[in-house]
C-alpha cells in the first residue's frame, strides 16, 4: 500500500525537486554581504520600486474597467478587445521592444509627439515607465478578466436593486467579492513589471533597472559578485505575490 | 389592498407579454423555463421591457426587493450589514438592527451571511428588502433553498411576514401548493398569462388544459379535468384496466386503461387488492370533474376571464 503510493507520487516529487533547484543556487555560497552594493546598485533598486510603482498604480486605474468589461461582456467586440490585449502579452518581449523603438524613438511618429510635449520616450524614466507598462498591463488586466468573471451577476444585480448605481455596486459589491483574484493579479503584474528585460534593453537601458544592472555586473564581475543585488531583486518580487497568489487559491466545490 | 396592474413585454431571454394584477401576495405560476423570472428580472428592472409599471427606470431608481433563488446575501457582509446595505447615514446600523429585532432575526445579526441555513437566508434576505423600503416584493421560487423540515414555517412566516406589512408581492414558483397559499394568482404558459383570480377559483375552473395542468390536474382529457384524488373507485361506473400500482407511503397511486389513460390516487389502501390487469369501475363526482374552456372545440361556458 505504502509503497503503491510512493510509486504515485514519485512523478509529482520529481517536479517539485526540479522547481526547486533554483533554491539551491541560493546556498551555493556566494557573496551576500549587503555592503558590496554599490551605488550604482542602489540607484538601480530605486529606479525599479519607483518605476514599478508608477507603472501598476497606472495598470490598476486604466486596467481595471477595461478587465471588467472583458469580463461582463460576450460578443465578437470583446473578443477583439481581448485579442488585443494578448497580441502584446504573447509577444516574445524583445521583439515588444523593438516595436516599440520604432514607434517610440526619438525620430518615430509617436516618439516625436510625445518629444513635443518634452517627453523623451528612449532611455528616460519614463521610457523605462513605458515599458513596464507594455509588460505587465496586459498580464494584470487577464489575471483581472478572470477573477472578475467569478463573481456571479447575481450580487450585483441584487445591489442595484437595493438603491446603488453601478459605480457603487462596483465599490462595495464587485471589488469585496473580487479583491483577492485582484491582489493576486496585481502581484503578478508587479513582478512583471519589475522583471522586464526584453523590452527595457531596447528602450530603457537607461535608467538602468535592477535587471538591466544585473546584466552588466554579471558581465563586469562575474556571478559571485552579484549575489546582493540578487537578494534585493527576490525580495522586491517574491515574497508578497507568493502569499496574495496562495490566499487566491481557490477549488471547485 | 388596490390591485397593481402590470402589462410587459419582452424580447429577451423569452418573447412574452405578461398582462395580469398583483394583490397582495400574488403568485406567478408557471413551468420551469415559462419564463417566471424573466417577468420577476424585468419588473425589478434587471432586464429590458417596455410597459408598465416603471417603464424603462433603472433597478436603483425603483423599490422594488428582488429576493432570488437562492437568496443572494452578500458572503462578504454579515447579517446586519447585508440588511444595513441599502441605508444610508451613521444610524443605518441600529435601524437595521431594529427590524432584525422586529422580525425575531435579532440572534442572526452578528453571523456572516454564507453560515446561514436556506430559511435564515431566506428571512434575512427578506428583511434587506424591507429596509430597502421596497413596496414591491419580488420572490423567485421561494421554497427552492429550504428543505423539506423548514419549507413550511419558513413560507407561513414569509407570508405572515409580508401580508402584516401589506407590501405587494409577485411570487413566481412552479409548485400548485404554494401558489394556493397565495391571495391571487396568474398562471403563465406560452409567453403570455393564460388565467388569473384568486387560487381557490382558479383551482375551481381551471380555463384551459394548460391552466389545469399548472394547477396540478393530474388528468385531462380534451374538454374535461379531474384530479386523481377525485375519482372514486365503485361497483359500477366507467370500466377500466389497472396498468401499474405505486404506493407512496399508506397511499396508493393507480394507472389505469379506459377511452384515456386515468391516474387515481387512493388515499388508503392494500396494493395486492389492485393487480395489473384486473378490472375496476371508475366515478366522477360531478362537482369534481371540470370542464374546460377555451382550449377545447366546443366552449362549455367556463370562466375564462383572462
Amino acid at each position: 500500500m505504502a509503497a503503491k503510493a510512493a510509486i504515485h507520487a514519485l512523478p509529482l516529487l520529481s517536479v517539485l525537486a526540479f522547481l526547486s533547484v533554483p533554491l539551491l543556487g541560493l546556498l551555493t555560497g556566494g557573496n551576500w554581504n549587503p555592503a558590496n552594493l554599490d551605488p550604482d546598485d542602489l540607484r538601480a533598486i530605486l529606479t525599479s520600486l519607483l518605476g514599478g510603482a508608477v507603472a501598476v498604480t497606472l495598470i490598476t486605474l486604466f486596467g481595471t474597467p477595461l478587465a471588467l468589461y472583458l469580463a461582463r461582456t460576450p460578443g465578437r467586440l470583446s473578443a477583439l478587445a481581448e485579442a488585443l490585449v494578448l497580441i502584446p502579452m504573447l509577444m516574445p518581449t524583445l521583439a515588444l521592444g523593438i516595436l516599440l523603438a520604432s514607434c517610440f524613438g526619438p525620430a518615430a511618429p509617436a516618439g516625436a509627439l510625445a518629444a513635443r510635449f518634452g517627453l523623451i520616450l528612449t532611455n528616460t524614466p519614463a521610457a523605462f515607465i513605458l515599458a513596464a507598462l507594455y509588460a505587465a498591463l496586459p498580464t494584470y488586466i487577464i489575471a483581472a478578466r478572470s477573477a472578475l468573471a467569478q463573481i456571479p451577476r447575481e450580487f450585483e444585480h441584487i445591489a442595484r436593486t437595493l438603491g446603488d448605481t453601478p459605480l457603487r455596486v462596483f465599490f462595495r459589491v464587485t471589488l469585496p467579492l473580487a479583491q483577492r483574484g485582484l491582489a493576486a493579479a496585481l502581484a503578478l503584474c508587479w513582478v512583471r513589471a519589475l522583471g522586464e528585460f526584453g523590452i527595457v534593453l531596447i528602450i530603457a537601458y537607461f535608467p538602468a533597472g535592477m535587471p538591466v544592472r544585473l546584466w552588466t555586473d554579471v558581465q563586469d564581475l562575474g556571478i559571485q559578485a552579484v549575489f546582493p543585488l540578487v537578494a534585493a531583486f527576490l525580495v522586491a518580487t517574491l515574497p508578497l505575490p507568493l502569499w496574495l497568489g496562495l490566499r487566491a487559491r481557490r477549488f471547485p466545490d | 389592498m388596490h390591485a397593481l396592474a402590470v402589462d410587459l413585454r419582452l424580447q429577451f431571454p423569452i418573447e412574452l407579454h405578461a398582462n395580469f394584477e398583483i394583490r397582495g401576495f400574488t403568485a406567478l405560476l408557471g413551468r420551469s423555463g415559462a419564463g417566471k423570472t424573466s417577468i420577476l428580472k424585468a419588473l425589478a428592472g434587471l432586464l429590458p421591457a417596455t410597459g408598465t409599471p416603471w417603464d424603462g427606470l433603472p433597478p436603483e431608481a425603483r423599490a422594488t426587493g428582488y429576493l432570488p433563488q437562492n437568496t443572494a446575501l452578500f458572503p462578504h457582509l454579515t447579517v446586519l450589514e447585508n440588511t444595513a446595505y441599502a441605508l444610508r447615514g451613521p444610524a443605518r446600523f441600529t435601524r437595521a438592527q431594529t427590524l432584525l429585532d422586529e422580525l425575531g432575526l435579532a440572534d442572526l445579526a452578528a453571523r456572516p451571511a454564507p453560515s446561514l441555513s436556506g430559511g435564515q437566508a431566506q428571512r434575512v434576505a427578506l428583511a434587506r428588502a424591507l429596509a430597502r423600503g421596497a413596496q414591491l416584493l419580488l420572490l423567485d421560487e421561494p421554497a427552492s433553498a429550504l428543505d423539506s423540515a423548514t419549507r413550511d414555517t419558513t413560507l407561513e412566516w414569509l407570508i405572515e411576514t409580508i401580508t402584516a406589512r401589506n407590501i405587494p408581492t409577485l411570487a413566481a414558483t412552479h409548485d400548485p401548493e404554494l401558489a394556493g397559499r397565495a391571495a391571487w394568482a396568474a398562471l403563465l404558459s406560452g409567453g403570455r398569462i393564460i388565467q388569473q383570480g384568486t387560487p381557490r377559483d382558479l383551482h375551481n375552473t381551471p380555463a384551459s388544459a394548460a391552466a389545469a395542468q399548472l394547477l396540478g390536474y393530474e388528468n385531462i382529457w380534451d374538454d374535461t379535468a379531474i384530479r386523481a384524488a377525485d375519482i372514486e373507485l365503485a361497483d359500477s361506473g366507467l370500466p377500466a384496466t389497472i396498468l401499474s400500482v405505486r404506493e407512496h407511503g399508506p397511499a396508493l397511486h393507480l394507472k389505469c386503461a379506459a377511452k384515456h389513460p386515468v391516474t387515481i390516487h387512493l388515499r388508503a389502501g392494500n396494493p395486492a387488492q389492485y393487480p395489473p390487469g384486473s378490472r375496476v369501475f371508475l366515478q366522477f363526482p360531478d362537482t369534481k370533474l371540470k370542464k374546460l374552456g377555451r382550449s377545447a372545440p366546443q366552449n362549455h361556458g367556463a370562466d375564462t376571464r383572462d
